[in-house]
């Protein structure tokens, strides 16, 4: 999806650097606030832990749609978990999905901070739906393709800020390469938004205090 | 029968869907079918093609390198 799948070396040390900086002050900040906190949930830490594996175990399939993508499950992880244990289970997962050659470590950095783009504003988002319908697969699917969408423009931003080291293309042309890119993107984010309402809908139905997201 | 709140954001949703689909589809079909690798590769400017690919079951495969 939005996961950027560039190998190390695309960006220049410099770059790598500030993404990594940014994305460890985001984690940081995260682990702060959870321990500024009252002492954790389990059943929270609980949830956190499935949904980490499931998001590690899909991140690495490539499914045989638009030519081989593969699913995020991270505005899932926004909606079931928050955004802060989501900033740790996104970190997680990329350190593990690098450790396989899944994508290039120096991307770690910049691939966090789109996957906490995709987080947060699923997590914002399906809290606001309520106001605007109570279908809870609607709520689930819009945060979630919203989440995917802010994803893709976060991976434009970064890629383009950070241009890419050996090629000649111009800013103008990169820019539309990655639009298309993102373009098909959603397409997958129709697929994943689907599911997410699928999954979401079922656990309000059999564990309805699960959802973090409809916390008062 | 669908309640009216439910069914406004059942239309949204919709509607959603529906447009990314067309956009999405319509990229697919200008940028041809390459898996998301190559797909990166080409927006910017990398050279495309040449990567292995991993063991496939009914078109789904692994990304990274398999450890066993």
């Amino acid at each position: 999806m939005a996961h950027i799948h560039l190998e190390d070396g695309s960006f220049t040390l410099l770059w790598v650097l500030v993404w990594w900086i940014i994305a460890l002050v985001l984690i940081g900040a995260a682990l702060f606030l959870l321990k500024s906190r009252n002492k954790p949930d389990p059943k929270k830490i609980t949830i956190a832990a499935f949904v980490a594996t499931a998001a590690f175990a899909i991140f690495q399939v490539q499914v045989p749609i638009f030519g081989g993508v593969h699913l995020n499950l991270t505005p899932l992880i926004g909606i079931l978990t928050g955004p802060l244990l989501g900033t740790l289970i996104i970190f997680v997962v990329n350190i593990l999905s690098a450790a396989i050659g899944h994508g290039g470590w120096g991307l770690v950095g910049a691939n966090i901070l789109v996957n906490f783009s995709e987080v947060t504003v699923a997590w914002f988002v399906f809290k606001g739906m309520k106001k605007v319908t109570p279908s809870l697969f609607s709520q689930a699917g819009i945060s979630t393709f919203s989440g995917l969408f802010v994803g893709n423009i976060v991976m434009i931003g970064i890629i383009l800020v950070s241009g890419i080291q050996g090629v000649h293309q111009t800013p103008v042309e990169i820019l539309t390469g990655l639009s298309l890119l993102a373009a098909v993107n959603m397409g997958v984010a129709v697929i994943e938004s689907l599911i997410t309402g699928l999954v979401v809908t079922y656990i309000a139905r059999i564990r309805p205090d699960i959802l973090e997201g409809d916390k008062k | 029968m669908i309640a009216t709140g439910d069914l406004k954001g059942i239309i949204i949703f919709g509607v959603i869907l529906v447009v990314a689909t067309l956009i999405a589809l319509a990229a697919y079909g200008m940028t041809g079918d390459m898996g998301i690798e190559d797909r990166y590769n080409q927006a910017v400017g990398f050279p495309t093609g040449g990567e292995e690919g991993g063991e496939e079951v009914s078109g789904f495969t692994i990304e990274g390198n398999l450890v066993m």
